[in-house]
């Protein structure tokens, strides 16, 4: 399921079912715990709320976060 | 798949990084084009994974965060084989070893015939090297199926061939050709006649006319099945013409045979003393010995033994042959005369088969044993019953 797509920004956000989510245009990690990840991704800031997440691939471009996702918050 | 494999042959390690700007470190990283993957949160702590040639370059990135990085585990190729970088021969002999493995395994070391009565495992061998198939021929020159076809084209007496290539070993599976049953002949006109003189105790004509009657005495030579007789009609005249077969049937009789057995009353026997063992490694041709055992002279008997190596139900060309010797020496035995005896009835009653065959069978035998210098005769005066009939062709003009 593609949630979020912004060719302007340049962020695309998938999401497979609530085992795994991808961030492709993602600048870094702003945080990363077993319950949060923070990922920057141009003027956006994903934080990704659940249990036992990981951050499997991370590129300059791109970021595989896996675990139970429960929340994904989109700010500025 | 791929970057697992690549990963291993390039070699990588297991970082920890600790500190205030674990994601600082990451970032700045990930902006100079390190790749990082197996991201792990131990404690408060990152763990991942990363090429062994970009830590040089993780180190610069190092010194601008407040963290400290270190090494967990090394994995991989380069790192498996650094203890042994200056050991050159290592080096060589596996460069040697490879290829020879290569070259060895591309060519077939081992042909096996098997299943064919009519065709001799040599005689398939030689026809088979001529369609390229032979001991030492590179498995990419010849091609099974056409060299099965070739073989089935030439050997008449099959009807089919199949050539299989497992590892290093070639084989040649025959079916043979069932061939056709002969017809009985009736052309030949035969009879039967005694082989011997006795009383006649069973007679089966399969085909003739017999001409003898249970209790009758017949004489050696004597037609017993005759191939050739007349018919009568039911007032006992003689029809016309003559009537030929190919006489066939079992005539037993009751006859006097008188067997002479005689052997030695001294026997050599031989005791095996010492045994010493040769060791050789049959690798591919080459018969590489194991041991040096020195052999006295004297008298051996040589026995060899192979072990072979399998490997998944393949037979490979590497063997052990162990040459076993075993020093004999001569030991003249004299047997007893009970001893003696005893074996002469044996040997009688293996005489008393060959001779009377299958349809024989002795009904009452007079033993009688004689001891002349060193050696003892059994003279056996049989009645027995066996079969006394012989085919003989009738030739006509």
């Amino acid at each position: 399921m593609e949630i979020f797509r912004d060719s302007k920004i340049g962020v695309s956000t998938e999401v497979i079912g609530n085992r795994n989510v991808t961030v492709d245009g993602c600048d870094g990690i702003l945080e990363y715990n077993d319950d949060v990840i923070s990922v920057k991704a141009g003027r956006l800031k994903i934080k990704i709320q659940g249990v036992n997440l990981k951050l499997t691939i991370l590129t300059d471009t791109e970021a595989v976060i896996c675990g139970l996702i429960k929340n994904i918050d989109f700010g500025f | 798949m791929f970057s697992f494999v690549s990963r291993k042959i390039t070699g990588y390690i297991v970082v920890k990084i600790t500190g205030e700007e674990k994601e600082r470190l990451i970032n700045l990283a990930m902006k100079k084009g390190i790749r990082f993957w197996d991201y792990k949160k131990i404690n408060d702590d990152y763990q991942v994974s990363m090429r062994i040639y970009e830590y040089k370059r993780l180190r610069e990135v190092r010194r601008r965060c407040e963290v400290k990085v270190s090494i967990v585990k090394k994995c991989g190729f380069p790192v498996w084989t650094y203890p042994y970088k200056n050991r050159w021969g290592i080096v060589a002999g596996l460069a040697v070893m490879i290829p020879l493995l290569i070259y060895m395994t591309g060519q077939i070391w081992v042909l096996k015939v098997s299943g064919s009565e009519f065709y001799t495992e040599p005689q398939v061998l030689a026809l088979a090297e001529e369609f390229g198939l032979y001991v030492g021929a590179r498995k990419n020159d010849f091609s099974g199926s056409l060299v099965s076809t070739q073989l089935m084209e030439s050997l008449e007496k099959t009807t089919w061939v199949t050539v299989n290539n497992k590892g290093v070993v070639g084989e040649i599976l025959i079916v043979d050709a069932i061939q056709k049953p002969e017809e009985e002949t009736s052309e030949d006109i035969q009879s039967i006649v005694a082989t011997r003189s006795g009383v006649i105790t069973y007679v089966e004509a399969k085909d003739g006319m017999a001409r003898v009657e249970v209790g009758d005495i017949v004489r050696e030579g004597e037609v017993l099945i005759s191939g050739i007789w007349q018919t009568y009609d039911t007032w006992g005249e003689t029809l016309p013409g003559v009537y030929t077969a190919s006489s066939r049937g079992v005539v037993l009789a009751e006859t006097t045979r008188i067997f002479t057995i005689s052997m030695s009353l001294e026997e050599t026997e031989y005791i095996e003393e010492e045994t010493y063992v040769r060791k050789y490694l049959n690798f591919f041709s080459l018969k590489i010995p194991l041991n040096f055992v020195q052999i006295n002279a004297g008298q051996y008997e040589k026995e060899v033994k192979e072990d072979d190596l399998w490997l998944m139900g393949v037979k490979m060309p590497i063997s052990i042959e162990d040459e076993i010797y075993t020093k004999v020496s001569e030991n003249t035995k004299v047997l007893t005369q009970e001893e003696a005896e005893a074996e002469l009835l044996i040997k009688l009653k293996e005489e008393q088969v060959l001779t009377i065959g299958v349809f024989g069978e002795i009904l009452s035998e007079d033993n009688q044993f004689q001891v002349y210098e060193n050696n003892i005769t059994l003279t056996s005066n049989c009645q027995c019953v066996e079969n006394i009939g012989a085919e003989i062709k009738i030739l006509l003009e």
